[in-house]
């Protein structure tokens, strides 16, 4: 029985979506906002702002890796560089590339250098001296 | 109701593209202002430095030997303490200025 409503709740909608529809077609262009109100998701805001908090996260990590360098930090240096980074470029890529399929195989070809970039900072973390290490090795050169 | 203004804006672009216009010169005939060139440099110190990051991180997984190694190598090369000074300063530069004008720009 509430599948049965549920069908002809469904078979109703669609009915009422087309009779709205032949009511709104206009003949002139109206500007008026559109019927839902927000009609969009709040996916880009929020996405500015973890921009500017992996910024901020970032900046306090500089200090960080001076003052207590060490597997933590390397690894945060590591996830901070590589977000802030792809963030970076996925916003030049955003300005600069025009048409759909240039889009699609620019964020493509940025995922997998961002990817490649984080396992390398990890392996160099694993593997080798580890970044604050590294950065206080070379300066000491 | 009306088209949205997306709709629109896909109108345009549509119609633009399709007219085939040249594109009008900007960059090459605008007056340059401080606030452009800092904003330009920041992408430019932002992409070199992310670049960088990456290009590290290849060499990381490729390369076969660890970082002193390579490290010991530089400093076998005996360069001057005034081309590892340059080298310093051109690693550090560009981190630097995309940070404080980073702070800038969070402030």
């Amino acid at each position: 029985v509430p599948a049965a409503l549920l069908g002809s709740a469904l078979l109703r909608r669609p009915a009422a979506l087309g009779a709205a529809a032949a009511r709104c077609a206009p003949a002139r262009e109206s500007h008026g906002p559109p019927r839902q109100g927000h009609g969009g998701s709040k996916a880009a805001s929020l996405h500015w702002t973890g921009e500017r908090a992996v910024s901020v996260l970032l900046l306090g990590l500089l200090p960080a890796a001076y003052l207590c360098p060490g597997p933590a930090v390397d690894y945060s240096l590591a996830a901070a560089l590589t977000l802030h980074g792809h963030w970076g470029l996925g916003q030049v890529i955003t300005d600069y590339v025009h048409g759909d399929v240039p889009i699609k195989v620019a964020n493509t070809g940025l995922y997998v250098l961002s990817a490649l970039t984080f396992a390398g900072l990890c392996h160099f973390n694993y593997h080798d001296v580890g970044i604050c290490k590294a950065v206080a090795m070379l300066w000491s050169l | 109701m009306g088209t949205t203004a997306r709709e629109e804006m896909r109108r345009f672009w549509e119609r633009n593209e399709r007219s085939g216009r040249p594109l009008s010169p900007h960059v090459s005939i605008y007056k340059w202002s401080l606030p452009m060139a800092m904003s330009i440099t920041h992408r430019g110190t932002g992409v070199a430095l992310s670049l960088g990051v990456s290009l590290f991180s290849v060499a990381a997984l490729l390369l076969p030997e660890q970082f002193p190694h390579y490290l010991a190598q530089v400093r076998a090369l005996s360069l001057g303490p005034t081309l590892v000074c340059s080298a310093k300063f051109l690693l550090a530069l560009p981190l630097c200025y995309h940070t404080w004008n980073g702070v800038r720009h969070l402030v």
